[in-house]
């Protein structure tokens, strides 16, 4: 009776040695950190200026804001100028477009009143105007560009704003 | 009457010359551009790696007008340059200064209630003359509060060569 119980108690260690070795050995090669892209500081740079150049063609002064992978400001600056609340809505403009991984403008004609995703304007920090641009590589938002204050508002944010990613694209892969 | 004339002659010349007084203010004020270029000037004051250095400018009023959060940046690396160039403008002083003065039992202490201040190095402010039109924060640089200190007076010292 006692060398059968020891018996039984060791071919549980046994098994349990084996599937721990199994956890181990199928688990732990899965289990490394997360690596993702975001846009870097000296592209967020790249794409500012790219952009500001485009939109001083006709004189307009903006305000801009590029956002990381995180919807986080990377690299931002206010017109001269500006209004108290451009800064602020180019950030959550280029936020919009992160999350959503679409042009802000989209989000105007998804969340309208009479649509069911209408709620979505009740989260905190998006908003419906266009003048947001995701920064894409293929399907992945690793960040986004947001602009107010242009001379022809909206669609003119959103030219200005395609610009400054057009500086990247080569680097966007 | 000649009297009664006389004091409104001078009652109206009195409301004339308030009406002259009432111009609005005209304030100098850090320009966008030149944050921008004083943004890259700077840099090579910042140490050798710049992966950590994040960068704030504020204005005149205290608001910010251009941040560049380092790649490497640390979570409080960006409120924290913000803070310190706003404790630069609002006292007029190398935020490494207003540290040292408000320290412990000094009368000054009490200065470090304020919201917004923050008494660490790095923040410098952005004079023309006796005049401050704005401040620059960095947080992250390396050397600590005076690597911090150096980067952000090179920066100050960028925007001042710009605006004469």
């Amino acid at each position: 009776m006692q060398s059968r119980l020891k018996a039984l108690v060791g071919s549980v260690a046994v098994v349990g040695i084996a599937l721990g070795a199994g956890v181990l050995a199928t688990s732990a090669p899965m289990a490394q950190p997360l690596v993702q892209k975001s846009v870097s500081l000296q592209q967020a740079i790249q794409v500012v200026k790219a952009a500001i150049a485009e939109c001083s063609k006709d004189g307009s002064v903006i305000s801009i804001t590029v956002v990381d992978r995180d919807g986080e400001v990377r690299f931002s600056v206010r017109a001269n100028g500006a209004n108290p609340h451009n800064f602020e809505l180019s950030r959550r403009k280029a936020y919009t477009a992160r999350t959503f991984r679409s042009p802000s403008a989209d989000f105007i004609t998804k969340s309208a009143p009479d649509k069911d995703l209408a709620g979505q304007r009740m989260l905190k920090d998006v908003i419906p105007l266009g003048g947001g641009i995701p920064i894409m590589i293929g399907e992945d938002a690793i960040g986004a560009v947001g602009i107010s204050g242009a001379k022809g508002g909206q669609p003119r944010e959103e030219v200005c704003a395609r610009a400054g990613i057009a500086a990247i694209q080569g680097q966007l892969s | 009457m000649s009297r009664f004339t006389t004091v409104s002659a001078a009652l109206l010349a009195a409301a004339l010359l308030s009406t002259a007084q009432a111009a609005p203010l005209m304030e100098r004020n850090i320009n966008s551009e030149d944050a921008m270029v004083a943004y890259e000037r700077m840099m090579s004051s910042c140490g050798p790696n710049l992966n950590n250095v994040t960068v704030v400018f504020v204005d005149r009023a205290g608001d910010v007008v251009l941040q560049a959060r380092a790649n490497g940046a640390a979570l409080h690396n960006l409120d924290l340059a913000r803070r310190k160039a706003y404790t630069a403008r609002t006292f007029r002083t190398k935020s490494i200064e207003w540290r040292d003065r408000t320290t412990g039992t000094q009368p000054a202490a009490g200065q470090r209630m304020l919201a917004e201040v923050i008494p660490l190095g790095g923040g410098s402010p952005i004079m023309i003359g006796e005049e401050v039109i704005g401040g620059v924060g960095v947080s992250g640089a390396q050397g600590g509060q005076p690597g911090d200190q150096a980067c952000s007076d090179a920066g100050a010292a960028a925007v001042v060569a710009l605006a004469r």
